[in-house]
């Protein structure tokens, strides 16, 4: 079930890795994804939850601190690698869309 | 409840998030904000009407067995208050925030997260609460037709039957529907999500009409089961009953609430939970069976008799002196005082039936009258008299009935030969079964199917 839900990463799957690079407690995700994206992309609090949970049973991220409620994330080379794949993915759909869509668009 | 409170049953489909929290919304501008929830109730206080965002939100790994909210749910909780959500209370894993934000951030931005989040929540209760109590109706549904193919015609005239096989009829229909209606909506919203769309809206108006469907069965079934409470006995019968279902009802929640308070691991809350729901179910089986026993013994399921009679053995025996549509006098029979006859006549009338069941009895052990037993149900409604037919002419514990010559006027008979004779009769209105400890002539079988079908 993971791995079919997380072979494309949704843009707040992504924002969330890429935001996970440094490391930080869950709460500030929100924030930091909305000021990396300038508001384009929010997360809601119930769905980082579900996607940290996620993440991290897929070994994705893992966790580094707990001061009481408040526990702090980090990413995995496993995450950066998925992270990686969808760049990847998304520049070859770039690099498409270049060589076929804007000659014809033009 | 006092003014500053107020309680509203949760009619709501535990997956329409949607519908709970706009309703909540509503109360809160009319001046109500949600202060708890429990299985089936929501608590609001008085408060200034205000313009209240509302979530509804599913939190799975929680349990209704939770004594506190789990690290999990304190962690989600923190993250909703940092997006501007305040926890208002929660019942088991739905969880319910409000924010005074007039816009704030949804708690759930990802459609297909979301739906995970619910399905997996419904599975653990809407799916397996309706589950099991589709198993349990099913057995018990189970258990009354094996009760009506042994006893057709005590079943459809009486009211108290009719009313419980309605209620189990509604009762099926109603959780196959409702567990139909939900794993519609969830591969409908599944569909949709994976084309990029959010979750389907959920049929709560449905689910509500069919509430109102399975109460109105309900209150049929409590007034059948009441137009039968002059029959002896019964009303202790129903009192037992109702006393136990109240003490079932209030015992089983505030047990739950007591384990939750101990401060008690989800496991021993669980555990101490069901040991508490089959400790009651035990004590109510026992309890009826001590009062069945109890009232067998004392004879209180009889009506009076009119007269105890004791046997030249020293047997005592109830004696009646009802009046029956057909004796063994009017058969010719010459019944002696001494054989000390009971004429027993027991009728029960019900919407679908009427049917009468008549015995006469020598008391007298040593007299050498035939057995003389019978039962006459008027059916106005074909299919159900041909569902009583076909129970009585299939139902058999030694010998099975034998399609016969129909006789008397009867469209259909059936006959059973062997210690006596048994005949069934099926007119256009009525079924008619003679149980006789000697072979019947044409004329008695003639004079008892006249009397029986110029009984009313």
């Amino acid at each position: 079930m993971a791995r079919e839900k997380f072979q494309t990463l949704t843009e707040q799957m992504f924002y969330i890795l890429l935001c996970l690079q440094r490391e930080c407690c869950g709460a500030d995700v929100m924030e930091r994804v909305t000021t990396m994206t300038n508001g384009r992309v929010v997360i809601g609090p119930g769905t980082l939850y579900s996607l940290l949970e996620s993440f991290l049973s897929e070994g994705f991220i893992r966790e580094t601190k707990v001061e009481g409620r408040k526990r702090s994330y980090l990413i995995t080379p496993q995450g950066r690698e998925r992270l990686a794949g969808e760049v990847r993915r998304l520049e070859r759909q770039t690099e498409d869309y270049r060589k076929f869509g804007e000659g014809e668009f033009a | 409840m006092s003014k500053e409170k107020k309680r509203e049953l949760n009619w709501y489909q535990a997956n329409d998030s949607e519908a709970m929290a706009r309703r909540l919304e509503k109360m809160a501008a009319k001046g109500w904000l949600l202060e708890s929830v429990d299985s089936m109730w929501r608590t609001y206080r008085r408060a200034e009407p205000s313009s209240v965002r509302y979530a509804v939100t599913y939190f799975p790994d929680a349990s209704v067995f939770d004594g506190s909210p789990t690290g999990g749910q304190e962690t989600y909780a923190d993250y909703c208050a940092a997006a501007g959500w305040e926890f208002v209370s929660a019942y088991g894993p739905i969880q319910y925030f409000r924010s005074t934000r007039p816009d704030p951030v949804p708690i759930e931005t990802d459609e297909g997260e979301k739906l995970r989040s619910i399905h997996k929540t419904m599975l653990k209760t809407l799916v397996l609460a309706h589950c099991l109590l589709l198993v349990s109706v099913g057995v018990t549904t189970w258990s009354h037709t094996s009760s009506f193919r042994y006893a057709p015609l005590s079943a459809v005239s009486s009211n108290m039957t009719l009313g419980l096989y309605l209620l189990l009829a509604v009762l099926l229909v109603y959780l196959v529907a409702i567990l139909a209606d939900y794993f519609i909506w969830y591969f409908r919203s599944k569909a949709s999500v994976a084309r990029g769309g959010a979750c389907k809206k959920v049929h709560t108006q449905a689910r509500l009409m069919g509430g109102w469907v399975l109460i109105g069965a309900l209150a049929l079934c409590l007034a059948g089961t009441l137009s039968e409470v002059l029959k002896p006995g019964m009303a202790i019968v129903m009192a037992y009953s109702f006393g136990m279902a109240a003490l079932l009802i209030v015992a089983i929640p505030l047990g739950l609430k007591w384990l939750k308070k101990r401060g008690l691991s989800r496991g021993v809350v669980r555990g101490g939970y069901i040991a508490l729901c089959v400790g009651l179910g035990v004590l109510y089986a026992a309890g009826a069976i001590a009062l069945a026993m109890r009232l067998a013994s004392t004879g209180a399921m009889h009506r009076e008799p009119a007269e105890v009679y004791t046997t030249s053995y020293g047997y005592t025996r109830d004696l009646y002196r009802d009046g029956l549509p057909v004796t063994l006098e009017d058969l010719g029979f010459d019944v002696p005082a001494e054989a000390h006859c009971s004429y027993e006549a027991e009728v029960d009338r019900s919407l679908l039936a009427s049917c009468g069941r008549f015995d006469q009895d020598a008391l007298e052990i040593g007299s050498d009258l035939p057995i003389w037993s019978y039962q006459t149900a008027i059916i106005p409604w074909d299919w159900l008299r041909d569902l009583c037919w076909d129970a009585l002419s299939e139902y058999h514990s030694t010998t099975p009935f034998q399609p016969a010559v129909p006789r008397c006027g009867a469209e259909r008979a059936m006959i059973r030969g062997g210690r006596w004779q048994d005949f069934l009769l099926y007119y256009g209105d009525r079924i008619i079964c003679i149980q006789a400890g000697w072979e019947l002539t044409e004329e008695q079988v003639q004079l008892a199917a006249d009397r029986l079908l110029a009984w009313s």
